[in-house]
């Protein structure tokens, strides 16, 4: 009887201590996200609409815009050259992120990657194989209906395909907030410039 | 001796608390009968141990010991009957002769050996079972407070979502709520797109447009469009000071001829020099 008891106790005196302490560990781990991630939602909604942000992010474009007028011969396709401009126009975007977030670095790295190898690999590489059986999969993966939906978020924001459903709710947070910015300024920019060209046009021998 | 037996016959056994304490006694006057018929110490002092176990774990585990001793121990502790059946039958044995009352005693010393092993057995399993039931109710409690904790998390990052896409309010649930979500980012992607054709479109236009654009046209698009106010001067500075590293005094006489200073840039940043350009502008933007 007696040695029965020793075991249990010895049992529960080792279990309390390590898991007293991944309780701690727990608790002060969530209680610095929670912190962390307020911050970075709420930072995230303003830091987007400073006035500074825009300078910067209108000056970098601006400027981006024109080493592609360089880069890309004057009467080429508009399309090739639309979506140069949107690729950086998206690059100033993350370079205006200041590498806190993980979208902005996956643009950036993405970027740097499409450089150095030639862009048509990368899109072969990435192909899938059409799936044929798509009602049966659709029966089969409906069940979690906002899962799917998480993983269709994850793969509209850039690099965050394998990113737990907090820190997506976070990142896409943050890519809206920089998407509008985005949007804002390239509209400002088009009118801008629509505005002027007729002007140039008029004033130009 | 017999007459005790006898009384132990008579009495009503309705509750096994009652026949193991007369089982108690029964096995106390069996020792006394040991002693005095000079058994050995051995014996005697293992029976004596033996009770000793035997009884703590038939009170401590009482409620244990309903099935599955069978086949080793013959004693039964089950029906009650039985159980002084069998006691009053080896107590007549034993009274019979010494010898079978040795044999009786280490063929029951033997059984009590194993039972009280088996006790121990059940009762550190049980107690095992105890503690593991325990650790699951602890586990799941913490669980269940983990996954409070992240839910409440979730629902939080949810709400920030909702406040910035439009439209969010009206829709209930999670799933709506990402249904709306995803339909915005989409829909803000597919505005870049368009909105980087129709800039390269016009992106002739842009060296051409800074040359031309004069302050007043400035002015009227920031009182259109507030929003983006604070981008239209940094164009004025933008275009003589490609690249943007370049530190150095701005001739900004080609931009503005109506304003007449050059604005030396003390810093690299760019906030400086707009700021500084602002400053010597007598614009009132309104950021």
């Amino acid at each position: 009887m007696v040695d029965s008891l020793f075991p249990s106790i010895e049992a529960t005196v080792d279990d309390a201590s390590p898991e007293s302490r991944r309780k701690r560990r727990r608790i002060s781990e969530t209680a610095k996200e929670t912190a962390e991630s307020s911050e970075i939602n709420q930072e995230s909604l303003k830091r987007w609409r400073t006035n500074r942000v825009q300078q910067i992010y209108a000056s970098k474009l601006v400027e981006a815009l024109r080493r592609v007028r360089q880069r890309s011969n004057d009467g080429g396709k508009i399309t090739s050259a639309a979506r140069e401009i949107r690729d950086a126009a998206d690059r100033v975007l993350a370079a205006s992120a200041r590498g806190t977030t993980r979208w902005s670095r996956a643009v950036l790295a993405t970027r740097v990657r499409a450089s150095l190898k030639k862009h048509k690999k990368a899109k072969l590489t990435g192909a899938r194989k059409p799936r044929k059986d798509t009602a049966a999969e659709r029966k089969r993966s409906k069940l979690p209906a906002v899962e799917r939906k998480l993983k269709i978020l994850g793969r509209l924001v850039p690099g965050c395909r394998k990113v737990t459903v907090p820190n997506l709710l976070d990142e896409a947070t943050d890519y809206i907030a920089a998407l509008e910015m985005q949007v804002r300024a390239m509209e400002s920019l088009a009118e801008l410039l629509a505005a002027a060209a007729p002007r140039s046009m008029l004033t130009r021998p | 001796m017999l007459e005790s037996l006898v009384s132990l016959e008579s009495m009503s056994l309705s509750s096994m608390d009652v026949s193991v304490l007369e089982r108690l006694k029964w096995l106390q006057q069996q020792q006394q009968v040991l002693s005095t018929t000079n058994a050995s110490p051995e014996l005697l002092q293992f029976h004596g141990t033996n009770n000793d176990e035997l009884l703590q774990n038939t009170f401590s585990h009482f409620q244990m010991l309903r099935s599955g001793f069978g086949p080793n121990y013959s004693m039964g502790f089950g029906p009650s009957h039985e159980a002084m059946d069998g006691c009053i039958s080896r107590t007549n044995s034993c009274q019979m002769d010494q010898a079978d009352t040795v044999g009786v005693m280490l063929k029951n010393s033997e059984e009590n050996i194993t039972i009280s092993l088996k006790n121990k057995r059940k009762s550190e399993v049980k107690t095992r079972e105890e503690e593991k039931t325990e650790k699951k109710i602890k586990v799941e409690a913490e669980t269940e407070l983990n996954m409070k904790a992240r839910r409440e998390k979730i629902s939080k990052k949810m709400k920030y979502l909702q406040d910035l896409v439009p439209g969010c309010n009206k829709v209930t649930g999670r799933a709506g709520m990402l249904d709306e979500i995803i339909n915005y980012v989409q829909s803000l992607q597919r505005q870049v797109e368009f909105l980087s054709m129709k800039l390269a479109v016009l992106n002739p236009e842009l060296e051409l447009a800074m040359e031309d654009l004069s302050v007043k046209q400035f002015q009227a698009y920031f009182t259109n469009l507030p929003v983006v106010v604070a981008s239209k001067p940094s164009l004025m500075v933008d275009a003589p000071l490609f690249p943007l590293d370049q530190q150095g005094s701005l001739d900004l006489s080609v931009i503005n001829p109506n304003q007449a200073t050059t604005i030396e840039a003390p810093s690299a940043s760019w906030e400086t020099q707009s700021q500084s350009l602002y400053n010597t502008s007598s614009l009132g933007f309104q950021y």
